[in-house]
């Protein structure tokens, strides 16, 4: 959505989600029992995974490589399939889904990457544009045919990161930070119910690790998104979300605020993780 | 650049910068498009329409029944067809072998690093390596044919020459990218040019050598089955024959043969070339 | 001890040797055989210089460069780029498309789809294009259209394989973002594959051409259209002087249309910076 048809004023103004106040609101993501087995692999990589997510929470997942934490996020949207269990977004039931049934639903979820996952050789513009291909014919998209309101709101969408003046600059001309910013413009742009953040900083200089989870999570309140976000960094973890899971070795062994994971428990999670898992 | 607020009034001129890159890459598809379809239109026209016979082809429902004749396949041909395919085989890997043997001049010659004969020599090794890939394997055979007449013989040649090209520049180039340090380790060792050769240089060649002699001998036994059809046996003359005979049946099961010799042996060389490197 | 183990090493390495002089023996004695069952006479092979050497210089020489410059015969010749420019656009055209159904990391429709292009790749690259023109020959009557459809299964057996090759390299991030965005098979490979191999393909467009278009010179031999078909006459009426001047124009229109790719290629890679050269 954008104010004022002047162009030069174009200023972002989130859509909000009409999510009922209230906290005992049905929860928007249900996980239960969730595994996933990688063909071939001896063992089970998330073994049983189950929590809840509110409308418009902000939930970071904690954990070593290996615990799971990228599988988790991608078995939710099913990139990865799940060999068991359940994952409910609204009343959806995910892992019942086919063809353009799937697709319709990863539409409700906008995923954010480590490695930004952008097209080096498109503009930045196209790239956000692309958020929301699903809902468009993929010829017209090949030739950046959108409606102008579309292209406006991407437009604005940047600009409220900061990347106003870069709209029509080439991804591979951008430093890391401002391709992952990029990246989070995409996935809003998809105006999504809830955002599947996969450690968004890991790949940056540590320096703009902040001003990124920042802009994440103020993005994702504006718009009243819920967010699971895979924050390597504990410390980073802890600044930017009230409520943490934390995976070790395919299960969670904590999930609520912060203030009840104490160090010991923290150490636990992060070493002597099962070597043979990494 | 750090996280810079946006000035009010940038954004709407790149917003237009976009749209004119938009419109410019609409108009190189545009034109690019355009260029190939007056090509195509062209040629259609130019040689197609007027080039083809027409009346002889019949309608559509014509020429589906043309091709059906080519099925069901003559099993009963196969094994008049075994001596054939042994023929085209083996012409495949002598003239390979030939063209290997012929290669290894023309390689040193046309290697950037070595130029034994300097200059002139890499020009003229480079040259032939252009002209046996340029030259098609028939035209070869014509040549040879009238050299020393039908038969094999005129076969093995073709293909050898067909081959030179493109396993001599591959040798070539592996021949640029050796690792000098051993060659160096022998010559201050003072050892003879003949043995630095066999030992510090042969070995490094040898898994790029083979992998590509296979490679192409895969793709000799293509050329070898066509090469019958102008006289040098093997499958080739079989499929001549049938074809004379028009006998479709027959046709297709030659083509059978031929196609499962060729995989095989792609399935082989696969194989054996992963096993080198 | 040791005296025991260099007594061991010895004896093998001898052993190896000897093992290696007998395989040689065997295939020079199977090489020697070969060439009787194959009725390759080696004297001719000592006269065969000789023999070449008189026929280039008598038979050859001087090509008749005057046949070449009649205007039925320019006429193939004109034939042959149509045909070689059919061919190669309309295989490009279809081994896009296929390339993608046969890839292993972004087919649309793994299993089936998947195999049956991959057959169809290998099925058109392994029959020579002469051999398919011979088979459209033999239902279509002679003349250009089964040349062009021979030339276009050839250049989709070979564009095939290597569009094929590069879609298997390339990096499954966009793939795994346009997925995860919602978007359909055909926006991902739009946006998921094609910017990726954008720039290899067009290489290999252009490599595809050369390829094509030197095949296209001398399908005509088996009446298929374009100057081969000459070249099959006056080879058939030994008429050696004409078939030299031909020979020597395909060699030559087909180092010019090297030069060209070559540079094409080359100035491809100087503006995208991507190996296009590679082949």
């Amino acid at each position: 959505m954008f104010e004022s048809s002047d162009m030069a004023q174009l200023r972002f103004v989130p859509a909000r989600h009409a999510a009922p106040a209230a906290a005992l609101a049905e929860p928007l993501l249900q996980v239960e029992n969730l595994r996933v087995r990688y063909p071939g692999a001896p063992e089970d990589v998330l073994r049983g995974v189950g929590f809840t997510l509110a409308p418009r929470e902000f939930v970071a997942v904690i954990g070593a490589s290996g615990s799971g934490k990228s599988t988790l996020l991608r078995a939710i949207n099913r990139l990865v399939e799940p060999s068991a269990g359940s994952v409910r977004l609204g009343d959806i039931e995910v892992t019942a889904l086919q063809g353009g049934a799937l697709r319709r639903c990863r539409r409700r979820m906008g995923m954010i990457f480590q490695e930004f996952n952008l097209i080096e050789r498109y503009r930045v513009l196209d790239n956000v544009l692309l958020g929301r291909v699903g809902s468009q014919q993929a010829l017209r998209a090949l030739f950046s045919i959108y409606p102008a309101t579309m292209i406006a709101e991407a437009a604005a969408l940047l600009n409220r990161v900061g990347l106003g003046a870069f709209l029509d600059q080439r991804v591979d001309a951008l430093s890391g930070g401002q391709r992952q910013r990029v990246g989070i413009c995409r996935a809003l742009f998809q105006a999504p119910e809830l955002l599947l953040v996969d450690e968004p900083t890991s790949s940056l200089d540590p320096r703009i690790a902040n001003d990124i989870m920042a802009q994440i999570r103020d993005l994702a309140q504006e718009s009243g998104v819920a967010a699971l976000c895979n924050i390597h960094d504990v410390a980073l973890a802890r600044q930017f979300a009230s409520r943490v899971i934390a995976l070790r070795d395919g299960i969670i062994v904590h999930d609520g605020p912060f203030d009840e994971l104490d160090e010991a428990a923290l150490g636990g999670i992060y070493a002597a993780t099962d070597r043979s898992r990494l | 650049m750090s996280a810079a607020q946006a000035m009010p009034g940038s954004n709407p001129a790149a917003l237009a910068r976009w749209r004119q890159a938009r419109r410019r890459g609409h108009m190189a598809v545009l034109a690019v498009t355009s260029l190939l379809l007056a090509l195509s239109v062209w040629a259609v026209q130019g040689s197609v329409i007027p080039g083809t016979d027409w009346r002889r082809m019949g309608g559509f429902a014509e020429v589906v029944t043309g091709f059906g004749r080519f099925l069901p396949p003559d099993p009963t041909l196969l094994p008049t067809l075994f001596e054939p395919a042994v023929q085209t085989i083996l012409i495949a890997i002598i003239g390979t072998l030939l063209g290997a043997v012929m290669s290894l001049p023309v390689a040193v010659l046309g290697a950037a690093n070595l130029r034994p004969l300097g200059m002139p020599g890499y020009l003229l090794a480079r040259g032939l390596m252009t002209m046996s890939r340029s030259i098609h394997e028939i035209v070869w055979a014509l040549i040879f044919v009238s050299a020393v007449g039908l038969g094999a013989f005129a076969g093995i040649l073709a293909l050898a020459c067909r081959s030179v090209g493109f396993v001599s520049k591959l040798l070539a180039e592996a021949i640029e990218r050796i690792d000098m340090r051993p060659v160096e380790a022998m010559k201050a060792q003072g050892a003879r040019p003949l043995d630095m050769v066999r030992h510090a240089i042969v070995p490094q060649l040898l898994p790029i050598g083979l992998g590509t002699l296979i490679f192409e001998w895969d793709i000799n036994v293509n050329r070898a089955a066509v090469l019958g059809l102008v006289g040098a046996g093997g499958l080739g003359l079989t499929f001549h024959n049938q074809l004379i005979a028009s006998n479709y049946a027959g046709v297709t099961t030659v083509l059978l043969t031929i196609l499962a010799i060729i995989l095989v042996g792609e399935a082989i060389s696969v194989r054996l070339r992963r096993r080198l490197v | 001890m040791s005296s025991t183990n260099t007594l061991m090493v010895l004896q093998k390495r001898r052993r190896r040797s000897l093992l290696r002089f007998l395989l040689l023996l065997a295939l020079g004695a199977g090489l020697w055989l070969t060439l009787q069952y194959l009725n390759v006479r080696l004297e001719r092979f000592a006269t065969l210089f000789d023999r070449l050497g008189t026929l280039l210089a008598t038979r050859y020489y001087p090509p008749d460069f005057e046949y070449i410059m009649r205007p039925r015969f320019l006429q193939s010749v004109l034939e042959t780029i149509h045909m070689a420019l059919l061919a190669t656009l309309a295989g490009l055209l279809l081994a896009i498309p296929l390339a993608w159904l046969a890839a292993f990391n972004a087919s649309p429709l793994p299993g089936v789809g998947k195999s049956a292009a991959r057959v169809f790749i290998t099925g058109a690259r392994a029959i020579h294009e002469m051999i398919w023109a011979i088979v459209f020959i033999m239902v279509l009557g002679f003349g250009v259209l089964p040349g062009v459809l021979a030339l276009t299964l050839g250049c989709i057996g070979f564009a095939g394989k290597l569009f094929v090759e590069e879609i298997e390299s390339i990096d499954d991030a966009p793939v795994e973002a346009m997925r995860a965005a919602g978007a359909g098979p055909l926006a991902v490979f739009f946006f998921g594959v094609l910017p990726q191999v954008r720039t290899a393909f067009i290489g290999i467009g252009i490599y595809t051409w050369d390829v094509v278009f030197r095949s296209a010179t001398v399908v005509g031999f088996f009446g298929a259209g374009g100057m081969g078909w000459y070249l099959r006459r006056t080879a058939d009426q030994l008429q050696s002087d004409r078939v030299a001047a031909i020979i020597l124009l395909i060699a030559a229109l087909v180092v010019i249309s090297e030069v060209i790719s070559h540079h094409a290629r080359t100035a491809l890679e100087g503006r995208t910076g991507q190996r296009v050269l590679a082949r």
